[in-house]
């Protein structure tokens, strides 16, 4: 239930990047439905936007996929205009606000909202990846397919399945359903391996993949040149909560110390830039990394806390201590260069499973729960 | 004076090499003709392929429709705006 009512103040995040299960799902889908000739992928990013995650080019790349074809929300003029109004949600399952029409087929792996329930395919399961789903929807047209038809399509969404398993790690995010997808679409991708090797269970996943999935990995944490702004919108979230705050999460797949120090006015002016365009009360940043002598997965965050007044003193106190209090086993590193008598706080994570699945709600909890006592 | 005539013998030889060798590494540098070619070549080839002709078809007629308020009978497949779980 605190999902849901989580999820009903998400707002628009208006310039963030559709990360690759979103586009791989929804070409799949297009695609493969090949007695549907007026069916159509949209990717929910505007075009100078795509270059925020260069994993999406990596496997565009191995796709020989040419963006350009792409049909992206630049493309489509904004009401009056006409909008679309017939369509099928990969990747979720309620339609976004800024959209009218009727839901038509959903393939999800997020939590059910229950909504459009009359919606053929309704294909809403907890797997890895939401490819894996689009997948298996069209298993006989894949089964029966040419390579040389559906090797493009075959990569793009064997990319996704790879990316959010993590090469399909056994005890990780794939289930069955992940290696079956992963089975049928492997013998059209062109790599040199073939289905049988790919066990079951994850125990055995054959070089190419690991290669590809290795590709995709690196092409992911290239975004060191981006700058504040766009770092912190390429994976971005907004929330609106019932005491009027207003709170922003974005997810940075970059250690902080070398964002931050590369030069401290521009990371603590795109700081203060995206809180005053967002008109946000409270900016979270999610940083994830991995350790440079074990390769770890770590985690840490940066909070601010901005308005005139001493209510947003007492939010900021609040925000601090419940975060400290809580299960993500935070550890305070100390103040940031340059930081001055902004209300920050910045922390490491002993638990390395913090996700923002996690950090919402508890934000949430925090905050509207200081508001009551 | 021995030095001052190894300085200028050594600036003599380096002005006379420089606009060949200089000339040499941009031409060497721009592609010729038979790659601008070949790369017109691969660029034909790209668009051909099947996804890339699908997206390239689809697109071009969904948006003739929406521009004639026709898109009534079109399906939009599309994602979640910025990827990963929603909460």
């Amino acid at each position: 239930m605190r999902s849901r009512e989580l999820l009903l103040n998400v707002q628009k995040s208006i310039d963030a990047s559709t990360d690759l299960d979103s586009i791989a799902s929804a070409i799949g889908y297009a695609f493969l439905s090949t007695n549907n000739s007026k069916i159509v992928p949209l990717i929910q990013t505007p075009r100078d936007s795509l270059q925020l995650r260069p994993e999406n080019l990596d496997a565009f790349e191995a796709a020989s996929l040419d963006p350009s074809f792409l049909l992206t929300s630049s493309d489509i003029p904004p009401a009056p205009a006409p909008q679309p109004s017939r369509f099928v949600l990969v990747d979720h399952n309620r339609l976004l606000s800024s959209f009218t029409g009727e839901v038509v087929g959903i393939i999800d792996h997020h939590e059910d909202e229950n909504l459009y329930t009359t919606a053929k395919p309704r294909a809403i399961e907890p797997v890895g990846s939401c490819a894996s789903l689009v997948t298996l929807q069209f298993r006989s047209a894949v089964e029966s397919g040419s390579a040389e038809q559906f090797q493009d399509v075959a990569v793009l969404l064997l990319s996704a399945i790879l990316i959010d398993t993590g090469a399909l790690k056994p005890k990780g995010k794939a289930i069955e359903e992940d290696y079956q997808a992963a089975q049928l679409l492997t013998p059209l991708t062109g790599l040199e391996t073939d289905a049988e090797s790919i066990a079951g269970d994850g125990s055995h996943i054959p070089a190419p993949l690991q290669e590809r999935f290795e590709a995709l990995s690196l092409a992911k944490g290239r975004i060191g040149h981006l700058s504040t702004r766009d770092l912190l919108r390429r994976d971005y979230k907004e929330y609106n909560y019932s005491t009027g705050t207003r709170c922003g999460l974005a997810t940075v797949p970059i250690k902080l110390e070398p964002w931050h120090e590369r030069d401290t006015d521009e990371f603590w002016g795109g700081l203060d830039a995206c809180m005053e365009e967002r008109k946000l009360h409270v900016l979270g940043i999610l940083t994830t990394y991995r350790s440079a002598k074990k390769g770890k997965g770590r985690r840490q965050s940066v909070w601010m806390v901005r308005g005139d007044g001493e209510e947003f003193d007492v939010l900021a106190d609040s925000l601090f201590k419940g975060i400290e209090r809580s299960e993500l086993q935070v550890e305070d590193i100390g103040k940031l260069k340059g930081q001055k008598k902004r209300r920050v706080r910045v922390y490491q994570h002993k638990n390395t499973h913090t996700t923002r699945k996690v950090v919402a709600p508890l934000v949430q909890k925090i905050i509207e729960g200081s508001k009551e006592e | 004076m021995r030095v001052f005539n190894r300085i200028k013998g050594a600036l003599g030889s380096l002005i006379r090499r420089t606009p060949r060798s200089l000339g040499r590494s941009i031409s060497s540098s721009q592609p010729r003709p038979a790659d601008i070619k070949g790369k017109g070549n691969v660029a034909a080839q790209m668009a051909d392929r099947p996804l890339n002709k699908f997206l390239r078809e689809r697109k071009d007629a969904f948006l003739k429709a929406l521009a004639t308020n026709k898109a009534g009978a079109w399906t939009v497949v599309m994602g979640n705006e910025a990827g990963g779980a929603l909460a």
